[in-house]
């Protein structure tokens, strides 16, 4: 009957390992510009600031302000990176195998009262969505979202 | 009651199973005794021809029955050493079973199902796509970048004013 007691751990552990924590989804202001000796890019975006220094013209990154929050299958929500940049999220978890695990989002972005862009977007983890926003005094303000593990 | 000698001489001598010898004296000591051989076996062959006649087997008035009867019971009878090997389903090795079993259904779930499908390593690591982009402010537009070379994806909001001020503080 040990022997049986061994086999069941077993299998409840298979069971456990099988069980998804709970996804994140980030969101920064970034201040884009293009300077002799450029800072490293943050963590959250080492990953893609080849590609971001590639489609804008730009070498260094800097985060401004970010929000985190939780997600699950179905999550509405608000993320303010700043005090005038903000989201509107609508989450929920696709179970498709083409979507990689990701989520379809419902998203509003706000600057001060304005709403800029009211957009529906399908994004994998790790996998940052960017928003072109104005320009200011220090740079090409950009908009970053992830869902991140 | 055991037979005698003599009877069971007697029975060897009609069947024919003594030799000659034998049958001469055999024959020698049942004058002795008063009983004529001739007319001894002539008497045990008629009594043969009379039971050979009259003691046929009975006749079963339901035959089929009968035979289905004695069919079933050599089939049950053959069944025997099945339900005898039936034993090896103990209840230690049902338990056994079921264990393994479910340890199976376990693991199949766990790789395929739970686990399974192709992870974000083994595809392309990036997918972030637009379905539907808009804006209804006056002046602004938007549209959706992509580039299969480069892959990130933006939303471009076209016609910002220039933002005075440190964004910092903002």
């Amino acid at each position: 009957m040990s022997a049986l007691r061994v086999v069941l751990i077993l299998f409840l552990f298979l069971f456990a390992s099988g069980v998804e924590a709970r996804d994140k989804v980030w969101s920064a202001v970034v201040v884009a510009n293009s300077v002799a000796k450029p800072k490293p890019a943050p963590a959250e975006l080492k990953a893609v600031a080849a590609r971001l220094h590639r489609v804008f013209g730009c070498n260094q990154f800097e985060i401004v302000g970010h929000a985190t929050t939780e997600i699950d299958d179905d999550t509405k929500t608000t993320l303010k990176p700043t005090k005038t940049f903000w989201l509107d999220l609508q989450a929920r978890r696709i179970s498709k195998p083409d979507a990689r695990g990701g989520y379809l989002l419902g998203l509003k972005l706000h600057h001060d009262e304005r709403v800029l862009v009211d957009t529906v977007a399908l994004i994998a983890k790790d996998s940052p969505l960017f928003f072109r926003g104005p320009m200011c005094p220090r740079g090409q303000v950009l908009v970053v979202l992830q869902v991140q593990p | 009651m055991k037979p005698s000698d003599f009877e069971d001489n007697f029975t060897a001598w009609l069947d024919g199973r003594l030799d000659k010898d034998k049958s001469i004296a055999f024959e020698r000591e049942m004058l002795a005794r008063g009983f004529d051989p001739a007319a001894e076996r002539e008497a045990a062959e008629k009594m043969s021809i009379l039971l050979y006649r009259h003691s046929a087997a009975p006749e079963l008035s339901n035959a089929d029955f009968f035979q289905h009867q004695l069919l079933h019971r050599m089939e049950l009878a053959d069944r025997k050493p099945e339900r005898a090997s039936a034993g090896w389903w103990s209840f230690p090795r049902i338990a056994w079973a079921s264990a393994l079993s479910l340890l199976i259904a376990g693991s199949l779930f766990a790789v395929f199902i739970a686990g399974g499908g192709p992870t974000q390593q083994d595809l392309s690591p990036y997918f972030a796509t637009i379905v539907d982009a808009r804006t209804s402010e006056p002046g602004l537009s938007v549209d959706t970048i992509y580039d299969e070379h480069n892959p990130v994806t933006v939303v471009w909001i076209g016609g910002l004013d220039y933002m005075a001020g440190d964004i910092v503080a903002q």
